[in-house]
């Protein structure tokens, strides 16, 4: 067979590779199938997250970091400091609101004087005044 | 125009292209189902393509070219690993088709080049200007190539003709 038409070679290629009519259905399903838009999202996913950060944000800066320290020692706060001797040694226990405060001026080791003359124990705190415990009395 | 109709409307010819592209049924199908998954996906996200038949043609060649690569890759450790190389049950039940077989030895005794431009110059629909983006190539370029491989595979044909 000779082919003075070469177009007739394309058809004739053409016809051999027609690919069978269940393949060509078979990969026009899939790809509709496969191509399917994707379940919408909830639309205030976003902004819910949005929201649930910034109000992180916002409780960080307002509770974690208090850029003022605590005035505990102030007049009328009930934080007497408490007194227990563990392993012989006076140590001083403050109550937990005082633990908790910032601020190195509050810091026991630093705004406390400690000393025991006479059996007493008197503490020196800075705007309270001197405070005595212990004694027999 | 909407998106079922036109991917069963390109589907045929792809899958042809696709077919003769990969040299197998099996791989050939599945390159098709890629490009037309990739063609209703953009289709759905950003709304149809300016060409579509274009658009899956070059989808389609990218991945028929990275699936050669692949076949290359590791066709020789299958063949270690199996004894011969593995085609699929379904690729050899098609591939056994004398026509299928013929066509395809057909292509493969032309060069690259060549193939490739007489597939896309076997869709019909798909215009010379489109098929020459779809290469790469001006269009004029594209025209005197499809001019050489028509030849080239009349001539061979005549010869597989001959040899019968």
């Amino acid at each position: 067979m000779t082919y003075d038409d070469p177009t007739r070679a394309e058809d004739r290629l053409r016809r051999e590779l027609d690919p069978p009519e269940s393949v060509v259905d078979r990969v026009v399903r899939r790809a509709l199938d496969s191509g399917a838009p994707e379940p919408r999202r909830r639309p205030f996913a976003w902004a819910f997250a949005t929201v649930a950060v910034l109000l992180l944000v916002v409780w960080i800066a307002t509770v974690r970091i208090d850029p003022e320290p605590s005035q505990v020692t102030t007049a009328g706060s009930t934080a007497v400091p408490t007194i227990t001797n563990a392993s012989g040694l006076p140590k001083i226990v403050w109550p937990a609101q005082t633990q908790e405060t910032r601020g190195s001026e509050n810091r026991p080791t630093q705004v406390v004087k400690l000393s025991n003359p006479d059996g007493l124990l008197m503490l020196d705190v800075p705007q309270r005044g001197l405070v005595v415990l212990g004694g027999d009395s | 125009m909407d998106v079922d109709s036109t991917v069963a409307d390109l589907a045929p010819q792809l899958l042809r292209y696709c077919v003769a592209a990969a040299g197998s049924l099996a791989i050939g199908e599945e390159v098709a189902q890629e490009a037309l998954t990739a063609l209703v996906g953009h289709w759905r996200r950003n709304g149809p393509p300016d060409s579509p038949r274009a658009f899956v043609y070059t989808v389609a060649r990218r991945q028929a070219r990275r699936t050669r690569w692949r076949r290359r890759l590791f066709l020789p450790l299958e063949a270690a690993r199996n004894g011969r190389p593995t085609t699929g049950d379904s690729e050899r039940a098609v591939d056994d088709k004398r026509r299928l077989a013929r066509a395809l030895e057909m292509l493969r005794r032309l060069s690259a080049r060549d193939r490739e431009a007489i597939l896309l110059a076997m869709d019909p629909d798909l215009g010379s200007e489109q098929a020459a983006g779809v290469l790469g190539i001006s269009h004029s370029a594209f025209k005197m190539r499809v001019h050489r491989a028509r030849h080239r595979l009349a001539s061979e044909m005549e010869k597989a003709d001959d040899l019968r």
